[in-house]
């Protein structure tokens, strides 16, 4: 019984990682491609398929742990447990805080890539993930984050949500 | 500061590095080189200047300017120089002479200034009296950026007496590289007084900043113009991959960020274009990344067989590099000196055919900048009958 939950668990943080990952990453180009674009590269369909499919391997999670998507898949693992404990400890309790519970999940994910980005920004003072530059390209990636979040909370049945 | 003279005869082997653009030749004929430290300790020296009575000026990033004799004895800490913006990359960078130096005492210090949110790549006039710079003017500040890395900084003087700057993109607006409004990541031709000289190439365009040469360049930290020819080369700093050499020719775009052999550090690509209509390839690039520092050409008596090769200082891989030239062909490559561990920052051709290179540090140590002389080594010169 306990096996098969953390099995459970497992197979919904890796596939809301993945999803996370795979959206954050096309913010990310499309981010790149636009910048481009507005200072005058003319960029085909064909030539931006291209360059998700190569952006979303290049930065996709490896043995180096500051790769993006390594990191990605890092910050959830920490982020998504203790979203789980908080949603456990608002469940228990009986006032209007309950509300928030649902929406646990997503923050945690939005929290766990707005630190990536704020964490990798000191050492040159730049932005070392260049999709996420300006406010828009960071709010993207966050919401990507968001996203896992929401796809965690769905894989999980609604017995290991509230578990 | 100590001096320390060290003296070492290094036979170099022939080590030969293929690079995409080049091929094996011929390397039958390696000079064999002394090499002399006229001067070490030095805090990330960044730029060098050799005055026409042998005497020498360095800087340092962190905002020393000293005088140096021709065999590197500190004569003076130059006074009154103006206050850098130190940090990361920022500080006081490269220095030129005015080409009637001689006469007139003047020279030029590029610098960045400003703070973190808002600061430039400075260019300042000023005369040196003695141990002292007079008479300071600003005469060039780029586009205000919010990061301190990629300043740029190079300068020369063009033949016809006008002044090439490089300017860095800033890393986080490399897009501007491609605007004509902005100019970060150009290089950029004023007058010696820090005017715009009328026959410049955007000088008419509307919405275009009237100083601009060229434009599409990244982190350009190298600029030779060779004298004898007029042509000018430049190196710049790609992300990973993507180091090049270019030949900088006026109204040219050479690419940066829309074409380019680098790929972004977070390994995504800056652009799905490597190279594109209208836009300059380099004369070479390196890929991986080497860290190009300085460039000059060679053009003296002391090594014929390199004259018209070009020596580029590397930081990353730590050597100095000879790429030979033939025809304007880039046809081989050599590394020279790179079991020093030394970050190659800058290099000069001193007037008797001697190599002046500019090290910024020895491996990672603090304050462990060096000033090398290379020269021919008697043993061996003798020996090939030169």
């Amino acid at each position: 019984m306990e096996r098969d939950r953390l099995f459970r668990v497992t197979l919904a943080y890796l596939l809301a990682a993945a999803a996370g990952y795979a959206v954050a990453s096309i913010f990310f180009t499309s981010a790149n491609l636009i910048r481009l674009s507005a200072v005058g590269a003319e960029i085909s369909f064909a030539d931006a398929l291209r360059t998700f499919l190569f952006d979303m391997r290049g930065m996709a999670p490896s043995m180096v742990w500051t790769q993006y998507g390594s990191l990605i898949f890092i910050g959830f693992a920490i982020a998504f447990p203790v979203a789980a404990y908080l949603r456990r400890v608002v469940l228990r309790s009986t006032g209007p805080i309950r509300k928030i519970a649902p929406y646990l999940f997503p923050i945690a994910g939005a929290t766990a890539i707005a630190v990536i980005l704020l964490t990798s920004y000191p050492k040159y003072e730049v932005f070392m993930f260049a999709g996420a530059r300006g406010t828009f390209g960071s709010l993207a990636q966050c919401l990507a984050g968001a996203l896992a979040g929401y796809v965690f909370h769905l894989t999980l049945n609604k017995r290991e949500a509230r578990s | 500061m100590s001096r320390i003279y060290q003296s070492a005869v290094t036979v170099f082997s022939c080590t030969f590095l293929l690079a995409p653009l080049a091929t094996l030749g011929d390397v039958s004929h390696e000079p064999s080189i002394h090499v002399e430290v006229l001067a070490d300790g030095l805090d990330a020296p960044w730029g060098l200047a050799l005055l026409p009575d042998g005497r020498m000026l360095v800087t340092e990033r962190s905002g020393g300017l000293y005088l140096l004799d021709a065999q590197g004895e500190r004569i003076a800490t130059i006074r009154n120089v103006p206050e850098a913006f130190v940090k990361l990359q920022g500080g006081l960078l490269d220095i030129a002479l005015h080409p009637q130096f001689d006469t007139n005492s003047t020279l030029y210090l590029s610098l960045a200034h400003g703070h973190q949110k808002h600061n430039t790549t400075r260019v300042v006039q000023a005369v040196l009296a003695g141990d002292a710079l007079e008479n300071v003017k600003v005469i060039f500040d780029n586009t205000p950026k919010g990061t301190s890395v990629h300043y740029g900084g190079r300068l020369a003087f063009l033949p016809d007496g006008t002044l090439l700057v490089t300017t860095g993109e800033g890393a986080d607006y490399r897009e501007h590289a491609q605007r004509l409004d902005s100019l970060l990541g150009k290089i950029v031709r004023i007058k010696a007084d820090g005017t715009i000289p009328a026959d410049n190439p955007f000088i008419d365009t509307p919405g275009a900043h009237p100083a601009i040469w060229s434009y599409g360049h990244r982190n350009p930290q190298g600029l030779f113009v060779d004298a004898q020819t007029g042509t000018v080369y430049a190196t710049e700093h790609g992300p990973k991959g993507g180091d090049e050499i270019n030949i900088i020719e006026k109204q040219t775009n050479y690419g940066w960020p829309i074409a380019t052999h680098g790929i972004d550090y977070s390994g995504a690509r800056i652009s799905p274009f490597e190279t594109y209509a209208g836009m300059r390839e380099p004369l070479l690039f390196w890929t991986p990344s080497i860290g190009p520092g300085g460039i000059a050409m060679y053009r003296g008596s002391m090594f014929p067989e390199w004259e018209g090769d070009l020596l580029v200082a590397v930081l990353g891989h730590k050597h100095l590099r000879r790429v030979d030239l033939d025809n304007g062909r880039v046809v081989d490559q050599e590394m020279l000196l790179d079991d020093r561990q030394a970050r190659f920052r800058q290099v000069e051709i001193g007037s008797d055919g001697s190599i002046y290179a500019v090290v910024e540090s020895v491996g990672e140590q603090p304050r462990s900048g060096q000033l090398l002389k290379l020269t021919r080594s008697r043993d061996l010169r003798s020996a090939s009958g030169s």
